[in-house]
């Protein structure tokens, strides 16, 4: 049950996203080989392909099915200070655990118009998923501006081995995007969420324990958060791109982020495209978040998890798209191939709630795509 | 909260509407530049939503990426 709930943590990953950008509907297919590790001891390794199939003159068909095979600690309940040096950590092991989520969208794309509806579903012992998306985008003004309205919800239900005030999850989120054209050299695109959550908003997992008392953590039965957020890109010179990101975060529970990305493309040759990313985040602490020790019985909110907590994390990563030439794809349109790949790796501030869940003062993660891309 | 979001919005449709010669700084011959991948707000598609789900689990925050999610209790 653990293994299962702290699984589908890390699951989430593999779930779709649908971007509402300016460009038209892709005609196409993806194979995805997605990993993902980090020194807490969870793993994830999803192989998923995703189709876009053009129906007809204004009708897409998009899908996207995976396997995901993820390993992840298993925590049980912990003692506030770390095992003993030498004393074996009994409480982490790893567990695989395997899951086909899938998801089915149809796009209507007509002149400037185009609408996307779809839905998202997947099923565990332990754990049931399911959302809806719609999404609209205008594009207008020769192109130059786009707009672009976009709304998901999702119904989850868990079952977990200890009560729950309910076993129900809710998730709202509403995206409005503004694109426009600034030069033949630019673009920037503005973003506002509001997102929405309701149920068991804690971890089922996540537990405190201490010499006094141990309880399940216990966060507000509601969220309500806001983000926004602006990209910018340039063209720099003829073969280097500058990607700019800010994005501001806050909620009611207090938490307040500033996110800033920043991102280098460059044309090595005509089939080579490489790139490098610096990202930093930085987030405040929920207004229930206290030092560990400061907890008592009678605390009717308590908070485990770090991200509860005031902590940075830093992120770089290299990129690459790559065009295979006509003679290396001899049996295929070599145009209309793309191998795209990427290798980040973030870490986190210390924290001492980081020390307590994982063991290791800091959170270190390696997460790689490689995605082929074939356009029918 | 709500009544200046929605103010926001009007103001932003009537400004796009009424300013759409303005709006126009690109001349189609002109869009070459944008199709190139580098270009893209997202050159690797698969890698920005993947990376948005990291983040989401390690992190407290959400959103501003223009991406929907959901299903899962990843926040």
């Amino acid at each position: 049950m653990t293994r299962k709930i702290l699984a589908l943590v890390i699951a989430c990953m593999l779930l779709p996203v649908w971007q509402v950008f300016a460009e038209k509907p892709r005609d196409g297919i993806t194979y995805i080989f997605d990993f993902y590790s980090d020194t807490g001891n969870n793993r994830v390794i999803a192989p998923a392909v995703s189709l876009s199939k053009k129906l007809s003159d204004t009708y897409y068909l998009g899908t996207k099915i995976g396997v995901d095979a993820i390993t992840s600690a298993t925590k049980t309940a912990q003692p506030a200070t770390p095992p003993p040096a030498g004393g074996e950590d009994e409480s982490e092991g790893g567990n695989m655990s395997l899951r086909v989520p899938l998801s089915l969208s149809l796009t209507y794309d007509k002149d400037n118009d185009t609408v996307t509806a779809g839905g998202y579903y997947s099923l565990e012992k332990t754990y049931t998923g399911r959302s809806l998306f719609a999404a609209y985008t205008r594009r207008m003004n020769l192109n130059n501006t786009a707009l672009g309205i976009g709304f998901s919800k999702s119904f989850d239900n868990c079952i977990p081995d200890h009560p729950l005030p309910t076993d129900r999850r809710s998730e709202r989120s509403l995206d409005l995007t503004v694109t426009q054209l600034l030069s033949p050299r630019q673009s920037v695109q503005v973003t506002y969420s509001a997102l929405r959550s309701d149920g068991f908003l804690a971890q089922p997992t996540d537990q405190l324990v201490t010499p006094a008392f141990t309880s399940y953590a216990q966060y507000p039965d509601t969220r309500k958060g806001t983000a926004y957020a602006v990209r910018f890109v340039t063209l720099l010179n003829d073969p280097t791109s500058l990607h700019l990101y800010y994005r501001y975060y806050r909620d009611d529970w207090h938490i307040q982020s500033d996110t800033t990305n920043l991102e280098l493309y460059r044309d090595i040759s005509p089939s080579v495209v490489l790139g490098t990313r610096y990202r930093y985040y930085r987030q405040s602490k929920a207004y229930f978040a206290k030092d560990l020790d400061l907890y008592t019985p009678g605390d009717p909110l308590i908070a485990v998890d770090y991200r509860m907590y005031a902590f940075q994390s830093n992120t770089i990563g290299v990129m690459a798209i790559l065009k295979p030439s006509q003679s290396f794809l001899s049996k295929f349109d070599a145009d209309k191939v793309k191998l795209k790949l990427s290798a980040d790796v973030f870490t986190t501030s210390k924290h001492e709630n980081i020390q307590y869940m994982y063991h290791t003062d800091r959170l270190t993660g390696l997460f790689t795509t490689i995605a082929l891309d074939y356009n029918f | 909260m709500k009544k200046i979001l929605f103010c926001l919005i009007l103001l932003s449709l009537i400004g796009i509407a009424g300013c759409a010669e303005q709006l126009v700084r690109v001349q189609p011959y002109e869009m070459e530049h944008f199709s190139k991948d580098k270009m893209l707000f997202t050159p690797l598609e698969s890698r920005t939503a993947f990376e948005e789900h990291i983040f989401s689990i390690r992190e407290a925050s959400a959103g501003g990426s223009s991406g929907f999610q959901g299903g899962c209790g990843c926040r």
